[in-house]
């Protein structure tokens, strides 16, 4: 151990011992366990963390190598603390230590089914492991952590297993690690071969010889980050987890594939071939579009989320993707501002998306169910969560003056840069192309977060429960008022985080200006502007409220009498206009069924339906599964118990490997 | 010129060109269809009879209802600050994308506060709003990225600037017009997209959005779209610009005055010769723009 390592490890110390002290304090409590003790040591566990993120930043990249019984073999555990896993530490940490306050209220809604022994254990390893991938320095270490952090996060999927739909996607989800963790250890193994060194530092392949390696664990990382066509098990697996868990999952746990991705892709890289660049382009625009469209039309709250998840993970890869593609060409400005438009963005993602699915799980505590057609007016009954959901949903949606347009539009400056700097046509033209897709991916989220918003929280109850909804309890208010915040303070405070941005993406070769000049956007002017019209306004509206004061009517009815909430449109009414537009890529049909003696003109009922099909897990996926099935069932026969067929196996395959053999020779 | 010039120039037409704009193209579509039609000045009165009225607002309605026209009239304004719609400087030096996205922040503040009242009709209007802008903005965007990528800067002062007298960005100029004209006549709600004079509610896009508003409530949001029509014509009329030959900033100024005036009268006559399109039809129509926006960005991608 180096001794300048020092000032690094004792936060990081300090935090395996504190998140392993809580697991291990109540595994020997009662079944029930929801002490605030254990969000308390969770929330310093994270803290310890995001100190040793910041430390990170604060010397030139440190090796921390365990002694040798923790080695495996002839390859020691070992962690590199660079700038960049000093980023992700600080995403782990401030998310993890934003959501602590929220774990207790929420629990208690979970606590009388699931064991919270093994659910406090399983976070707090999850949110280690998450801190420990993102610090592995050679591939052996790495492939232990993911491991951990797999199986952790398995369990929390399944913590409420009661339900079979529950079972179901933990198991989806653990089937999707397990081919993650297949495809990265062929990748390295591969590249042990060819390199003949675990290190990820000693890795330098370039050229056809890191095409294949590289494929395989790009597949690796793209599983778990879930990218188009690797996502079907996050819509499935994300719903079901606690939603803190969903938080911490969705918001951090697919950005820690990013971190590796960034790490041995693009700064740095072990692998070098700008076919991976385009790859990750093209994947990251399929993903962008596929997740909003397709968020567009769920009917869980939760699940729109995850889909979403899945529209910003395309973002950030397109980010990642362009920066490789960039850096190809030489030394350029435009390769730092797309991987810090990337980097940004998982900054960002991580902070609205953990707010949208806190605000999420406060809604599915206060109504009851997370159902779209069953919630609606709950702005009256839990507006604090409305106020911070609302505010998360403008951040998604890349609103200025919130993180998310910040980041947002470094990615279209990134585009136009690369547009402008290329001088071959098809890249200059598939540039602004992007630009038009990331625009219409924006016009969609809009779409569907309007839709999100307006139904959950706007207009009237649709269901019992809704109407009895009750807000959050403090501590789940506070979390979200901190991840709130945060989006403001991002959005507003930009220009600091590129600086942070401009040392982590230093190891890219720059030609001529730094990242800061390129953010040239008059934020100040805007947000004075928009202050000082806002206030005038409000001024002016108290003013004339108090002079005309205003009068409660109902709901304009066509005269037809009162409005009940089954007259107010529903989600999917909502979206049709679009969803119709893409009927190719939802697979979506309506349909109308009219009952009476005369059907067609005066119909006694009237029942539409609109459907969509996720063509991905119907059409390749679903028959894949079962064709795997049924060949398992073959297999299966020759494994009927009887001595003959064994026999009568053995015979027939030692004359295969003799006729082999002797044509060998 | 210094922004402490320009800012009291911007505020006064901010206050000036909008409701005077939209009392021009009533009166000219009434001329059109041999009527004399109010005055030119009735849009201010309008909006003076609705801040004297007290509101009357759904018993549904939450916080959202009462305060989104507001949001929406700061996010307008702050835009019309960032975009030369005058052929002047402006005084916050805008950039196309957030210029696009502060617009698109007012239009979710107003469909949420559409979706308040539990009024199915706002809710139509709401959904039918942002399915045309999935078309709208793309198009828009694209159109002004080719500009943008020509001038390598997404700055407007720079990506209007243009080179007078060079064939590309005349053909350019050409195209992105063609392409923001689609766009804003869809974004504003104008004809053949929609009938900002229609009553009747199921074929109405906007005027169903704000079906549940009235008194000072419909005030802000009715100025807020003549401020929106008037920065968007006044946009396209820089981009037509770009194409002309370099004037000083008085005389570039009238020329950006008049075009307004025949952007409106353009839209006048439009709007009483074609018949609004099926809601089913709307794409088909906005994909020309999609179209130019298109061919503008492959013509910046072969010749720079």
């Amino acid at each position: 151990m180096f001794p300048s390592s020092a000032s690094i490890t004792i936060p990081l110390t300090l935090a395996a011992f504190l998140w392993m002290a809580a697991p291990l304090a109540a595994l020997f409590s009662a079944r029930d366990t929801n002490s605030r003790r254990w969000s308390v040591l969770f929330f310093l566990g994270a803290l310890c963390v995001l100190l040793a993120g910041i430390d990170c930043f604060g010397h030139p990249p440190v090796r921390i190598v365990l002694p040798a019984p923790l080695g495996l073999g002839p390859c020691r555990f070992a962690f590199r603390c660079d700038p960049l896993s000093g980023w992700f530490l600080g995403v782990i940490g401030g998310v993890s230590a934003m959501i602590a306050p929220y774990l207790r209220g929420y629990c208690a809604h979970i606590r009388a089914r699931v064991d919270m022994r093994l659910f406090w254990c399983a976070l707090s390893g999850l949110a280690m492991s998450m801190a420990l991938v993102v610090l592995a320095a050679n591939a052996l270490t790495f492939l232990v952590v993911w491991e951990l952090m797999s199986l952790t996060s398995f369990l929390l999927v399944a913590t409420d297993h009661e339900p079979r739909a529950n079972r179901r996607a933990a198991l989806i989800y653990l089937a999707a690690t397990r081919f993650s963790t297949a495809f990265l250890a062929v990748g390295f193994l591969w590249t042990h071969a060819l390199t003949g060194s675990w290190e990820f530092g000693a890795w330098r392949l370039a050229g056809p010889a890191a095409l294949v390696p590289g494929l395989f664990v790009l597949a690796g990382l793209f599983i778990k980050a879930g990218v188009f066509p690797f996502h079907l098990w996050l819509p499935i697996a994300h719903p079901s987890a606690p939603s803190p868990v969903s938080a911490l999952m969705s918001g951090v746990m697919v950005k820690v594939a990013i971190a590796v991705l960034v790490r041995l892709f693009v700064i740095d890289p072990a692998f070098t071939n700008s076919a991976f660049g385009i790859l990750i382009v093209v994947l990251g625009a399929i993903s962008a579009l596929w997740g909003v469209l397709f968020a567009l039309v769920q009917h869980d709250l939760k699940r729109l989320l995850a889909y979403h998840t899945v529209e910003n993970i395309g973002l950030i890869l397109m980010g990642a993707g362009i920066a490789i593609l960039a850096g190809s060409h030489g030394p350029s400005l435009v390769a730092q501002i797309a991987l810090a438009a990337a980097l940004f963005h998982v900054l960002n993602h991580a902070l609205f998306k953990s707010l949208l699915f806190l605000g999420a799980g406060s809604v599915d505590v206060g109504a009851g169910t997370r159902d779209l057609d069953r919630l609606g007016g709950l702005a009256k009954s839990m507006p604090w969560t409305f106020g911070f959901f609302t505010l998360g949903a403008a951040s998604i949606c890349a609103l200025p003056p919130f993180n998310g347009f910040a980041s947002e539009w470094l990615l279209y400056q990134s585009f136009l840069g690369s547009a402008c700097g290329s001088t071959a046509p098809i890249h200059r033209f598939g540039a602004l192309l992007l630009i038009g897709l990331l625009c219409l991916v924006g016009a969609l989220a809009v779409a569907c977060f309007t839709k999100a918003v307006g139904v959950v929280f706007q207009g009237m109850p649709r269901s019992v429960g809704a109407q009895k909804a009750h807000e959050a309890t403090s501590g789940m208010i506070v979390s979200q008022a901190a991840l709130a915040a945060s989006c403001v303070i991002l959005g507003l405070s930009a220009p600091a985080v590129l600086g942070i941005l401009q040392v982590i993406t230093a190891p890219l070769p720059v030609a001529g200006a730094n990242l800061l000049a390129a953010w040239n956007l008059p934020f100040g002017a805007l947000v004075t502007s928009l202050v000082i019209t806002l206030l005038a306004g409000r001024v002016w509206l108290r003013h004339s409220q108090s002079r005309l004061p205003e009068r409660e009517f109902i709901t304009w009815e066509c005269g037809f009498g009162a409005l009940g909430p089954r007259a107010q449109v529903a989600a999917t009414s909502f979206v049709q206009p679009i969803a119709s537009m893409f009927c190719v890529v939802l697979q979506y049909a309506q349909s109308l069924e009219s009952v009476g003696e005369n059907a067609r003109l005066f119909p006694d009922e009237l029942t539409a339906h609109a459907t969509t099909e996720p063509v991905l897990e119907t059409r390749v996926y679903g028959p894949a599964a079962r064709w795997l099935v049924q060949i398992g069932d073959q297999i299966l026969k020759f494994q009927a118990g009887s001595i003959h067929l064994y026999l009568l196996t053995m015979v027939v395959t030692l004359l295969i490997l003799l006729a082999i053999g002797g044509s060998m020779k | 010129m210094n922004w402490m010039y320009s800012l009291p120039l911007y505020v006064v037409h901010i206050l000036i060109i909008p409701l005077l704009l939209i009392g021009f193209i009533r009166k000219v579509k009434a001329r059109l269809q041999n009527r004399r039609g109010p005055s030119i000045l009735q849009p201010f009165w309008d909006i003076a009879k609705m801040l004297s009225k007290a509101e009357t607002i759904s018993k549904t309605a939450s916080g959202t209802f009462r305060m989104a026209p507001m949001v929406n009239l700061s996010a307008v304004f702050t835009a019309a600050l960032m975009v030369p719609w005058l052929g002047v400087p402006s005084p916050i030096a805008g950039d196309l994308f957030l210029v696009v996205y502060l617009l698109a922040a007012g239009k979710f503040c107003i469909g949420l506060a559409a979706l308040d009242t539990g009024s199915a009709f706002g809710a139509l209007g709401a959904s039918r709003e942002a399915a045309v802008s999935i078309h709208a903005e793309p198009a828009l965007v694209l159109g002004l990225a080719a500009l943008a990528v020509h001038a390598h800067s997404s700055k407007f002062s720079t990506l209007l600037a243009g080179t007078p007298g060079n064939e590309l960005t005349t053909i350019l100029a050409a195209l992105v017009v063609v392409a923001a004209w689609v766009a804003v006549i869809a974004d504003l709600s104008r004809m053949p997209v929609d009938d900002p004079t229609t009553h009747l509610e199921l074929t109405m896009v906007h005027e169903a959005l704000i079906l549940e508003n009235s008194g000072r409530n419909l005030a802000l949001i009715e100025y807020a779209v003549a401020l929106k029509t008037s920065i968007l014509l006044g946009l396209i009329g820089q981009i037509i610009l770009m194409g002309a030959p370099r004037h000083s900033i008085g005389t570039t100024y009238l020329l950006t005055l008049l075009l307004l005036a025949i952007a409106t009268v353009v839209l006048a006559v439009s709007e009483t010769v074609f018949v609004k399109l099926g809601w089913k039809r709307v794409p088909n129509l906005q994909s020309f723009g999609t179209g130019a926006a298109i061919l503008a960005c492959l013509l910046v991608a072969l010749k720079g």
